[in-house]
């Protein structure tokens, strides 16, 4: 059980940088923990702050989506750069 | 003095002459069947000929795989295998590994036939290597031309999703652009976490760079899974069988690479509906358990349990000492050493011991802020139950979060 919480944690201060799919496969870690029923209260508490806060930053994520193009060498022709 | 051969021997060497000949290995030979028969055992033999000169072939279950028709006598075919010499009839034949309808095509097609055979061999368009393209990439890598149309069609499915593009620029036409489209897709390992290799629609020439061997095996070597487009639904390359996915067009290839926006959406919303419901389901268990243990742990019943299962002891140990069995003795001073620990953990004993137990009508009450002021309680001590109401209840801020 004490595991469990200082993964939470470490995933906590590297959330910064979790992608999409990261985030996605963390909630469905938090969701099947919850659901098993197994954590102690502190942790379920624990497991749904992170799950609620992994949840709006997907959703901000994809909020702010905008086309990003990047290309490896060369220039972009003119018409794909702004 | 020349030497004498027996048959044995000279048959032997013939067709050591004969199979030691690359020339005569892995090759195409062109001619009309005849002579069709399909044996029992499932191999094929024919005779292959044109103007004055046949050869036999044979073709064994094995190799069946390497036919698209159905052979039949008077077909123009195209076969490919080596040249052996069947020692036992003392004959030359083919065997054959794969044959074609013979429909005049040119040595090119050979060629790329040929190279399909080699590769599928050595397991480069096996199906159990193909990996999904992921849902949500981080990073989407494409390899084509940065000035043809494929591209723009490309970027134009993706449109503002939410994933890194990263274009890996490469001359997809002529005779470089096999090497430069393999470097293209070496450079975006580590980069992309899928990958888009492709081009618009073309001659066979055009689209020849996406059969070539070089290209094959960097889609093959790719970490990340490769998604192949080129030309038009109808032409199909080496590229294709090779990718982990083939799609019929660019558009199509970042159709199927574009993370469902919507999907995740709702995904997320739903993710969030279970998290809310397991978390109050749990509270609602713990809730009930107390309820549970506070009814276990009234006075009443607690005592009914623990006379009962006294009387069940001794029942026993009266059972035990009346044999005359010392082993039975033995168990029986065992069985006592329990019943002094029962009542040592019974609540009972605790209680004897100057401590009580607080009930309210919801259970057991373990804190006291679980009781409001002016609420009735059951105090259970070892010798009786007073009923109390609590006059007031005392803030200690030390115990408080």
């Amino acid at each position: 059980m004490a595991k469990v919480t200082e993964k939470t944690e470490m995933t906590d201060a590297a959330s910064d940088d979790l992608s999409l799919e990261g985030s996605l496969a963390e909630l469905e870690k938090i969701v099947r923990a919850l659901e098993d029923g197994d954590l102690t209260l502190e942790e379920s508490l624990k497991a749904f702050e992170r799950g609620v806060s992994l949840v709006r930053r997907c959703n901000a994520l994809l909020d702010g989506a905008e086309q990003k193009i990047e290309i490896l060498t060369g220039d972009l022709p003119e018409d794909l750069s702004r | 003095m020349n030497r004498v051969f027996n048959v044995s021997e000279l048959n032997s060497r013939i067709r050591e002459r004969l199979t030691t000949d690359l020339r005569l290995c892995d090759l195409w030979a062109r001619g009309e069947l005849s002579n069709v028969v399909n044996h029992r055992s499932g191999h094929r033999y024919f005779t292959l000929k044109d103007g004055d000169s046949q050869i036999s072939c044979v073709l064994f279950r094995g190799h069946s795989g390497g036919l698209d028709f159905e052979p039949e006598n008077g077909q123009n075919v195209l076969v490919y295998g080596d040249v052996e010499f069947y020692r036992p009839q003392g004959r030359v034949q083919i065997l054959v590994k794969a044959a074609r309808r013979d429909s005049g095509l040119g040595g090119k097609y050979l060629e790329l036939e040929l190279l399909k055979e080699r590769l599928a061999a050595e397991g480069l368009f096996d199906a159990e290597r193909k990996r999904p393209i992921p849902a949500y990439p981080a990073c989407i890598g494409v390899v084509t031309s940065p000035d043809g149309a494929a591209l723009r069609d490309v970027l134009r499915v993706l449109g503002s999703c939410p994933a890194r593009i990263v274009i890996s620029p490469a001359s997809v036409q002529g005779e470089a652009a096999p090497q430069s489209i393999a470097s293209a897709i070496s450079a975006l390992q580590g980069t992309a976490d899928v990958i888009i290799v492709g081009r618009g629609g073309g001659s066979a020439e055009d689209l020849s760079p996406f059969n070539s061997e070089l290209v094959a095996r960097a889609i093959y070597l790719s970490r990340s899974p490769v998604v192949s487009a080129v030309g038009h639904e109808t032409d199909v390359t080496i590229a294709d069988f090779v990718a982990d996915v083939r799609a019929p067009t660019p558009s199509a290839a970042a159709e199927m690479v574009r993370p469902d926006v919507e999907g995740l959406r709702e995904n997320l919303v739903e993710i969030e509906a279970r998290m809310m419901r397991s978390l109050s389901a749990s509270l609602e268990r713990r809730r009930q358990r107390f309820a549970d243990l506070g009814r276990a742990l009234s006075g009443r019943r607690m005592r009914g349990i623990v006379s009962e299962q006294r009387q069940n002891l001794d029942r026993a140990l009266d059972r035990l000492v009346s044999a005359e069995d010392r082993r039975v003795d033995l168990l029986a001073g065992r069985l006592e050493v329990a019943a002094g620990k029962l009542d040592s953990l019974s609540p009972l004993s605790t209680l004897s011991r100057g401590y009580c137990i607080a009930l309210t009508d919801r259970g057991l009450a373990r804190r006291a802020s679980e009781v409001d002021a002016g609420e009735l309680l059951e105090l259970i001590f070892a010798d009786g139950e007073l009923l109390c109401r609590a006059i007031e209840r005392k803030a200690d801020m030390r115990w408080r979060r």
